[in-house]
């Protein structure tokens, strides 16, 4: 059962443990651990334009309708690997519920107990507190490997970079803009891109209406606001609650509601709904995934919803 | 960062093979007419075109995997952002440089 990360001290303790884990464990490629192929594997999705040079600045899992089907996929992926690491086969992701937080007056936002020391620590560049605070004279230190830059993907040994609230967005969003995003009733819309309107997934992702994922992001800033942003272990908390707003969404409008069909154009390549699901070639976890495999039964996974229902009648 | 190591990039089906030109074609039907607006960017930094990785959306916003989760007012903007990010990716100014130009929109 995934639960909030805040409301559970063993949940916290073990996604703590579980990263720190799979920080350890090398990859296959030995420069870096199976951490740090989540970072490389989202930066090359990222990278991944669909179809290769559209203007829409569509990729294999933003700007477009794949954006929730892929990122649920690669939450169970890393869930599952977490699970391995810590030898305890009822693991289950956390989140960070950060509608809560985005009730809160704008300075408690930035000290909300989710940036405390026995959570995810505080800003910083690198970060100096918390579990994924960087000193260079530690084996066990959070050191990031992998960094997107103009020049391409690069092995690097840095600390963690976070800015919270420094990066010109001090708001994360509110009640009221999840309350209207929950109320759209179309999953995705023609031209399938971040233009699209009415959509849920457009507005949930940040594009249109109040920001949603997209503002969570720049709330946090540093390493959280490039295509690399899984260096920061926020990134999955965060996603948990994305995916967990779907999951309500889902079960208020059906659990295979999603758009676009198979009959689709071809320049729709990996977001209609039997298309695969995009993985880095070579992954030995390959499960030849496509999109309609996220479908089912997700509104089981979360501990609560009620707050999401609570919000969806507000409007 | 002179020290960090280019991990190439495992994927078969990216845009980083793409030149350093970018073409953006908006389409919209306006009083009945159909209207197509082409342009063709390119950005030089030093002196150098540079890959950038950004497209321009029919609403005339710029966006770019490497700031992913923000959408640019112009391409200005987005290039002044992505030299703040990534000064060292970018070289040294050369010898009695080009100066800063302002004013031309994305």
């Amino acid at each position: 059962m995934r639960k909030d990360i805040m409301s559970d001290a063993t949940a916290r303790a073990d996604y703590i443990d579980g990263v720190k884990a799979l920080k350890a464990t090398p990859a296959d490629d030995p420069r870096y651990s199976r951490y740090d192929w989540y970072v490389l594997w989202h930066a090359a999705t990222m990278m991944t334009m669909t179809p290769p040079g559209n203007s829409a600045g569509r990729n294999a899992a933003h700007s477009g309708p794949a954006f929730l089907p892929w990122h649920r996929y690669y939450l169970k992926r890393f869930e599952a690997e977490i699970a391995q690491a810590l030898g305890k086969p009822d693991f289950a992701l956390p989140y960070w519920n950060w509608v809560a937080d985005g009730a809160l007056g704008e300075t408690d936002q930035g000290n909300a107990p989710i940036w405390g020391l026995d959570a995810m620590g505080g800003s910083g560049s690198p970060v100096a507190s918390g579990p994924f605070a960087y000193d260079p004279t530690d084996p066990d230190t959070w050191v990031v490997r992998i960094e997107l830059r103009p020049s391409g993907l690069f092995l690097v040994e840095r600390g963690l970079n976070r800015m919270i609230q420094q990066a010109g967005i001090r708001r994360l969003p509110n009640t009221g803009s999840v309350a209207r995003t929950l109320l759209r009733g179309d999953y995705d819309a023609a031209p399938w891109d971040r233009s699209s309107l009415p959509s849920f997934r457009n507005e949930l992702e940040g594009w249109r209406g109040e920001g949603m994922h997209n503002r969570v992001h720049g709330f946090v800033g540093g390493d959280m606001g490039f295509g690399h942003s899984p260096n920061d272990p926020i990134f999955f908390l965060h996603h948990c609650n994305v995916d967990r707003i779907w999951a309500f969404w889902q079960q208020r409008n059906g659990a295979a509601t999603y758009l676009p069909l198979d009959s689709a154009p071809a320049d729709l390549m990996r977001h209609r709904v039997s298309d695969p699901l995009y993985t880095l070639p070579g992954d030995p976890g390959a499960s030849g995934a496509v999109i309609s495999d996220m479908f089912a039964d997700p509104s089981a996974s979360y501990d609560s919803l009620s707050d999401l229902a609570d919000l969806a009648v507000v409007v | 960062m002179t020290d960090d190591t280019h991990l190439g990039l495992p994927v078969g089906d990216h845009d980083m093979s793409h030149g350093t030109q970018v073409t953006s074609v908006r389409s919209f039907d306006h009083g009945g007419k159909a209207v197509e607006i082409a342009a063709t960017y390119e950005v030089k930094v030093n002196g150098v075109a540079r890959q950038l990785h950004f497209s321009v959306g029919q609403d005339g916003k710029v966006t770019s995997h490497l700031r992913p989760y923000v959408a640019y007012d112009s391409l200005v903007d987005m290039v002044k952002d992505i030299i703040d990010h990534y000064p060292d990716d970018f070289g040294p100014a050369p010898q009695g440089g080009h100066g800063d130009h302002h004013g031309h929109g994305g």
